[in-house]
């Protein structure tokens, strides 16, 4: 037991740490602004746009897994609804962190107002803004009703039907931001929203796996359930993924070359090899899949590949000059994050997790309806 | 109804630059910032190589993507169809610099300026500081800032917004041409009213068949070029298959 406590002090102190180097970021970011970040006009989004895109869809994975049992009938998988819903509203808060620290200082941040006061409904960004900001409500009042037990009455089943569709639309927009983008061929199209799809539920199941395990019940059905739909998740990711490279390497299109020149670096290739071709190996044992350690090793996997995705999926459209950018510049330029983009990333998962772990102590994630 | 459009002759073209010159002290910009730019490409093999030069600048496209992308509509389209920016409402967010086909968006990643902002002397009781002479000249950021910017846009962008070419409104509304078709020397840049027939632009687009910047976009800029420059004569011949 003491050994127990002490541990989870040790986290927490590791957490605490985590958000004070993103506390400090953030107040170099919101005085400074966004000087501090190696990104260019060229390279104008990176690792806190990656930030966002993680946690956000993610997010949105999770929503839906808390939505099967509560909305879809799914009663076998109500163990694990409560904690999805609160690490659902933990990832998107942190999601828009990275989002907003991404923006510019104070100043800039300040004139978000002019969302409400001068709305483009043409706008992508502008649906997108304002459905996360209703979906974060909604999510936080799903978990509320969770927590009073309000399961199954009327207002409970009708947040989490709303919670659902703010998760859809939310996401929905989110696609249109990089598939109405008709400049950068690697994001425009259905292409990368369906990416966006199925690699969010990958990503949602593998976090809700790894935080089940760590928070003690490991060898549930439960889990095995969880499992072989990440399972499957990963098979339909794997899918997309090499029908956008066969895409890019047939296409007699300019516009691929971002995503073709990354077949080398770090990102594309953890994605690909750390965040779907061996934790699906993994899985494709049952022996494998069925054990604690198997779960566990192949969930980190694809929480570390599909961050490593997000950042191929913003850069691949945004290495390459565009137009008059392109003068005196390499065909590719390159990007390595600086400190303060990574006090950003410590930020956010300080946050999500760090709310989480106190969650557990003090909420009864694991309670079920009667 | 007025139009607003630039015709860009390569023709004339010299490439001196004089037009990103002058733009830059007229709308007092950033280091590394160009609202007007260029694109050069040196092509063939060593005798036989030739230099392109092509002048650029925001295309205040009449489809203006990163009009329709603005969450804030801080990239708006004027009456005039210049596109226009308002860096009071702008949020950062880029998607316009995302949206751009042509790269002629930047961000103020740091505050411009910043130097001159310094209070270091390099001499104690002998020079004077960057912020001093700011301030003795009377400068806004900088000792040679322009003052007629600020009729219409902030004379310098703070930090965390984006900025672009605004066909030098400021200077439009007072009847002048655009700084950077004033400051041409071999007048390669011609302004005027699109709606006219009788506008230079107008008959110049009846002459010579423009071509546009990524025309299959969709984006319809309203910046056309003619001709293209030609270094001369060759002897005349029909080739051969050796």
């Amino acid at each position: 037991m003491s050994n127990s406590k002490a541990l989870f002090g040790m986290w927490m102190v590791f957490l605490a740490a985590l958000v004070a180097a993103g506390v400090l970021t953030a107040f170099v970011v919101l005085s400074q602004g966004l000087g501090s970040y190696n990104q260019s006009d060229i390279v104008f989004w990176g690792l806190p746009m990656t930030g966002y895109l993680f946690f956000g869809l993610t997010a949105a994975g999770l929503t839906f897994l808390s939505s099967l049992p509560t909305v879809f009938g799914l009663k076998h998988l109500y163990p694990v609804a409560k904690k999805a819903a609160l690490l659902a509203f933990a990832m998107l808060l942190s999601g828009l962190l990275c989002k907003g620290l991404d923006l510019g200082p104070l100043s800039t941040v300040s004139n978000l107002i002019w969302v409400a006061f001068s709305p483009n409904l043409a706008s992508p960004i502008w649906w997108m803004a304002v459905l996360y900001g209703f979906y974060l409500l909604l999510v936080l009042l799903k978990f509320r009703k969770m927590h009073m037990g309000q399961w199954q009455e009327s207002g409970g089943y009708q947040v989490a039907v709303s919670a659902l569709l703010l998760a859809g639309f939310s996401f929905v927009a989110l696609c249109l931001v990089f598939g109405t983008v008709a400049a950068r061929p690697t994001w425009l199209g259905a292409s990368m929203g369906l990416t966006f799809l199925v690699t969010a539920l990958a990503s949602g199941l593998a976090a809700l796996i790894l935080v089940s395990y760590f928070q003690g019940g490991d060898n549930t059905s439960v889990l095995d359930d969880l499992a072989k739909y990440l399972m499957y998740a990963l098979g339909a990711s794997l899918v997309l993924f090499l029908f956008r490279l066969a895409v890019a390497a047939s296409a007699d299109m300019k516009g691929f070359e971002g995503f073709l020149g990354m077949s080398g670096s770090l990102s594309f290739n953890l994605e690909l090899w750390a965040g779907l071709v061996v934790p699906l190996g993994m899985f494709a044992f049952k022996s494998v899949r069925q054990s604690s350690g198997g779960k566990v090793i192949a969930s980190f996997l694809v929480l570390v590949g599909m961050f490593a995705g997000r950042m191929e999926q913003i850069l691949s459209a945004n290495v390459v000059p565009m137009g008059v950018q392109a003068e005196g510049m390499p065909s590719m330029v390159s990007y390595m994050p600086s400190l303060t983009e990574w006090g950003v990333i410590a930020l956010a998962f300080g946050l999500s997790l760090g709310i989480y772990s106190l969650a557990v102590r003090s909420l009864n994630l694991d309670a079920m309806p009667d | 109804m007025t139009t607003y459009a630039m015709v860009i002759d390569r023709q004339k073209c010299v490439g001196c630059g004089a037009c990103s010159v002058a733009c830059k002290n007229e709308n007092n910009l950033p280091e590394g910032v160009f609202w007007s730019d260029k694109l050069s490409e040196t092509s063939g093999t060593f005798p036989n190589v030739r230099f392109d030069y092509l002048p650029t600048l925001c295309n205040h496209c009449e489809n203006a993507p990163c009009v329709e992308g603005c969450p804030t509509r801080a990239m708006h389209k004027l009456e005039n169809g210049i596109v226009m920016h308002d860096p009071d409402k702008c949020i950062g967010c880029r998607y316009c610099i995302a949206n751009c086909p042509y790269g002629v968006i930047s961000y103020n990643w740091r505050k411009p300026f910043d130097k001159w902002g310094n209070e270091d002397v390099l001499i104690k009781n002998c020079t004077t500081s960057p912020r001093d002479m700011v301030t003795d000249i009377g400068g806004k950021g900088v000792p040679y800032s322009n003052p007629e910017r600020g009729a219409t846009l902030p004379d310098i962008r703070p930090a965390g917004v984006v900025e672009k070419c605004t066909f030098c409104d400021h200077r439009v509304k007072r009847d002048l041409l655009p700084y950077c078709v004033e400051a041409c020397p071999s007048d390669a840049r011609i302004f005027g009213d699109l709606d006219d027939p009788k506008s230079k632009v107008s008959q110049l687009l009846g002459k010579y068949k423009p071509y546009r910047l990524k025309e299959d976009l969709g984006t319809e800029p309203r910046v056309f070029y003619i001709r293209s420059f030609n270094p001369g004569a060759y002897v005349r011949s029909k080739g051969g298959v050796r």
